[in-house]
């Protein structure tokens, strides 16, 4: 009846107005605690914020760097492919010195072989292979 | 007309003393030849080559005639080449035997099914013997063997095959390895006729040198797509003072080149015979049983260059 009469004239009650302190200290202390939470949630972002920030831009280095390296490969093979076709131009260019050298051999050998016949011939008179004393000789 | 024979040998040679006693060792390393191949039951036929005998000397086909026993006497055809074409095909005036020209003179008129170009005093062994007579040999293959030199002073009077076999008696050396079992080819260079004709012999074009034309048959026979292989057993030759292996190191450098020419390009260039190689052209007549002559005709000598014959190994037209 005394709360009805109080409430009659906007006034609470002591016990009522105490668990209202009560219940508003509860809220402050949980806001409070959820601030601080809040904060440090709002330090953990910034932090794996920066961390990711970091991270990006380790990838975008190591992106870079692979680029780098793909570049360095293509090149590589292509010197490698060049360097394949340079071999064989060798060997084969070799190849024709060494067929060059040999037809050279037979020509310095054919103009030996025709002096002598032009001297024996101009010494002589003679047209026809000579036949010289042949000493050793036989296959081993 | 008789059935071809099995196997012809091809052999080259004169009376020039070569090495001391050459005919008797000569006719006694073909006796003992031809008796294994005769107790085998293999028919062969020699074909020497007797190049440009040395003039004023009997014949060696003749004295080989005479020292042979009876019963093989007719196995051996001669063909006595005129001295002349040494010097009309000669590029190297030093050189005094062209070898492998005379060796293609045999090849060109070998009637064999196989044909085994070799030298005078390289003996067969049994093994060697039983291999040609397994009925194995493969056309189109060039056949190699193993040479084993015989060493220095061993009593070859009477040559057996306990004595060949014995490895007390044997001198070392490599063995002839893939792809090409190089080594000493121009000792055994075995491979059936049609194939030999088709390769048309050894090189004829760099008439300068004896020395690694055996070689460079190999490289042209492998760049023409003819297999190369070991046949097995071994052949063994006689040492002398004379042959290559013993004297190399000894003769003088005017020596070397007299009897065996530079070393070239052999295992590099090769060549392409023409078809007349061999001298095919040279007039041949009868002289004695078994014995023809091979006329002086410049219609049969090649010219003295011929370039674009000479190729290089891989650029020729596989063989058959």
């Amino acid at each position: 009846m005394l709360a009805g009469i109080l409430g009659r004239f906007r006034v609470a009650s002591a016990i009522h107005l105490r668990a209202a302190t009560a219940r508003a200290d509860k809220f402050k202390a949980r806001t409070a605690a959820l601030k601080q939470q809040l904060h440090a949630a709002r330090d953990e972002a910034a932090q794996w914020k920066q961390q990711a920030a970091a991270a990006m831009r380790e990838a975008e280095r190591w992106k870079g760097k692979h680029a780098g390296h793909l570049d360095e490969l293509a090149t590589l093979r292509d010197k490698f492919q060049r360097l394949h076709r340079a071999e064989q131009i060798i060997a084969l260019t070799r190849g024709h010195l060494l067929t060059m050298e040999t037809k050279l051999d037979v020509l310095e050998g054919a103009i030996t072989v025709l002096d002598r016949r032009t001297r024996d011939h101009l010494e002589h008179g003679t047209t026809e292979p000579s036949i010289e004393p042949l000493v050793t000789a036989k296959p081993s | 007309m008789s059935a071809p024979p099995f196997l012809s040998l091809v052999l080259t040679g004169r009376n020039d003393d070569y090495g001391g006693n050459f005919v008797s060792r000569f006719s006694r390393v073909l006796t003992f030849n031809l008796e294994l191949l005769a107790d085998l039951k293999l028919s062969a036929e020699v074909i020497l080559v007797e190049w440009c005998p040395t003039p004023g000397r009997p014949l060696l086909a003749e004295r080989l005639q005479k020292s042979l026993p009876p019963r093989f006497r007719g196995c051996v055809t001669t063909y006595v080449v005129d001295g002349r074409y040494q010097a009309a095909l000669s590029l190297n005036p030093r050189l005094e035997y062209l070898e492998f020209v005379a060796k293609n003179i045999g090849v060109r008129r070998a009637t064999g099914q196989y044909v085994l170009t070799t030298n005078t005093d390289l003996i067969l062994s049994a093994a060697m013997g039983r291999a040609l007579a397994s009925g194995t040999l493969e056309p189109h293959c060039v056949y190699r063997a193993n040479r084993i030199d015989l060493k220095l002073g061993i009593d070859d009077s009477t040559l057996h095959h306990a004595l060949l076999d014995n490895p007390d008696n044997h001198m070392p050396r490599s063995r002839i390895t893939p792809p090409l079992y190089a080594g000493a080819a121009g000792d055994f260079t075995l491979l059936d006729r049609n194939t030999f004709h088709r390769l048309r012999g050894f090189n004829e074009l760099y008439r300068m040198v004896r020395i690694g034309i055996d070689h460079n048959f190999l490289v042209k026979a492998q760049s023409s797509g003819v297999p190369i292989a070991d046949i097995g057993p071994p052949i063994y030759h006689v040492a002398h003072l004379a042959s290559y292996q013993t004297s190399k190191h000894t003769a003088s450098r005017q020596e070397a080149e007299s009897r065996w020419g530079r070393t070239w390009h052999n295992h590099e260039v090769i060549y392409d015979n023409r078809e007349d190689w061999g001298l095919r052209d040279a007039p041949a007549r009868q002289i004695e049983d078994g014995i023809q002559r091979l006329d002086f005709d410049w219609r049969a000598v090649p010219p003295l260059v011929d370039l674009h014959r000479i190729v290089l190994s891989g650029m020729t037209t596989p063989a058959g």
